[in-house]
């Protein structure tokens, strides 16, 4: 009976201490994850949707961006760069500072709407609208 | 009141609602004809009332757990198809219990065992952004983790025959988590789980050799309120008392 009584105070004790102390430090997750998720493969541009209008490219050549995991970027536009994750207020957002190949600089910052292994939402407004823009990509 | 704090007076709860059980007869003197054993047969022993007995057991369990992430607004797509298997997957226990039959015949045990569970996954809500993506969800729960688990059983006798016995088991069991977190949980602050479960089942003892059991748990998930998970498991094992071991 004590040698019970023994090990119930060692138990109590064991699983106390594991409830108390241990956490998993989840800070910085969700940008590990987008990061995960985005880099080393080309998206491909399937829907633009500015109000009510949507544009569809799923039967023709499309615009694509590659994200590659040693955070430089690159687009079917020419544009080339870097790229960065954040986020903001509970927001996902990429960041991205490129050049044209005309040599001129473009920053621009995207929200990320939703992302996952094979489908990526971003949307902006741009300057002096107020119509979000909504694009649709898929990776291959 | 804190969490971790809550949970420890969960703990302390199992393990003295098992020792009231247990031990709240060993006051009493016992009567002559409850200490009157038979001489136990070669390769077996013998649970004497009010007195403790060790069994190490090994099981294999069955595992469904039931997600719901309708209070999630995230960021993340998992598509359904891919992560959704309603279905019960096979994993593996192993522990050791302490059996004890108190003054008033009445049978009891604690179970402490470590359980690797592997679980199909059933994801209760469905999300869509038409046209682009049908149905997908916004959180992709582990389905292979290994928690530490303790529980208190009640074992009333069902049936008696001249060398087997069948138990009824009842009661309640706590399930700690204590493998690592994918990336996948972490980002919906999930960096702790536990469960606390209602176990019920059945044990035949056959002539005191070794026990099959059979156990149902169904737990709730306590920690992560925000993303409550259900986990279903049949639990199918062998148990053989230490002292026949080794």
């Amino acid at each position: 009976m004590k040698a019970l009584y023994i090990f119930s105070i060692v138990s109590l004790f064991t699983l106390g201490s594991i409830l108390v102390g241990c956490k998993k430090d989840t800070t910085n997750s969700s940008t590990d994850l987008t990061s995960e998720k985005l880099a080393d493969k080309i998206w491909y541009l399937n829907f633009k949707q500015q109000g009510s209008v949507t544009n569809t490219y799923l039967s023709s050549s499309t615009y694509y961006i590659k994200f590659l995991s040693n955070k430089t970027t690159e687009d079917s536009d020419g544009l080339v760069g870097t790229y960065s994750i954040n986020e903001s207020g509970g927001q996902l957002q990429i960041n991205v500072n490129a050049k044209t190949t005309n040599n001129n600089t473009i920053t621009y910052t995207h929200k990320i709407e939703t992302i996952g292994d094979k489908k990526l939402v971003l949307s902006y407004t741009p300057t002096g609208q107020t119509n979000k823009i909504t694009l649709y990509y898929t990776s291959k | 009141m804190r969490k971790p704090f809550l949970l420890i007076k969960i703990i302390g709860i199992f393990i003295l609602f098992f020792q009231t059980i247990a031990f709240s007869q060993t006051k009493n003197p016992p009567k002559k004809d409850s200490v009157k054993l038979s001489t136990p047969a070669k390769g077996k022993s013998v649970t004497k009332k009010g007195k403790t007995e060790l069994s190490l057991f090994g099981s294999m369990n069955l595992s469904n757990q039931q997600i719901d992430d309708k209070n999630i607004n995230g960021s993340f797509n998992y598509i359904y198809d891919e992560v959704n298997s309603n279905t019960y997957k096979s994993g593996y226990s192993g522990g050791f219990r302490i059996d004890r039959i108190t003054k008033k015949n009445r049978q009891v045990g604690l179970v402490l065992s470590i359980n690797r569970v592997i679980a199909g996954n059933y994801y209760n809500n469905k999300h869509t952004v038409a046209p682009f993506i049908d149905d997908f969800t916004h959180y992709k729960a582990d389905n292979q983790f290994t928690t530490v688990s303790l529980g208190t059983h009640l074992k009333p006798l069902l049936a008696k025959g001249n060398k087997h016995k069948l138990y009824l088991v009842v009661g309640p069991s706590f399930d700690y988590r204590i493998s690592n977190f994918s990336s996948n949980s972490l980002v919906n602050n999930v960096g702790r789980s536990a469960f606390v479960n209602g176990d019920i089942g059945a044990e035949f003892d056959n002539n005191g050799y070794y026990v099959l059991f059979t156990h149902y748990k169904y737990g709730q998930e306590i920690l992560n309120t925000n993303i409550p998970v259900r986990l279903s498991r049949i639990e199918v094992g062998i148990s053989i008392k230490a002292k026949d071991l080794f």
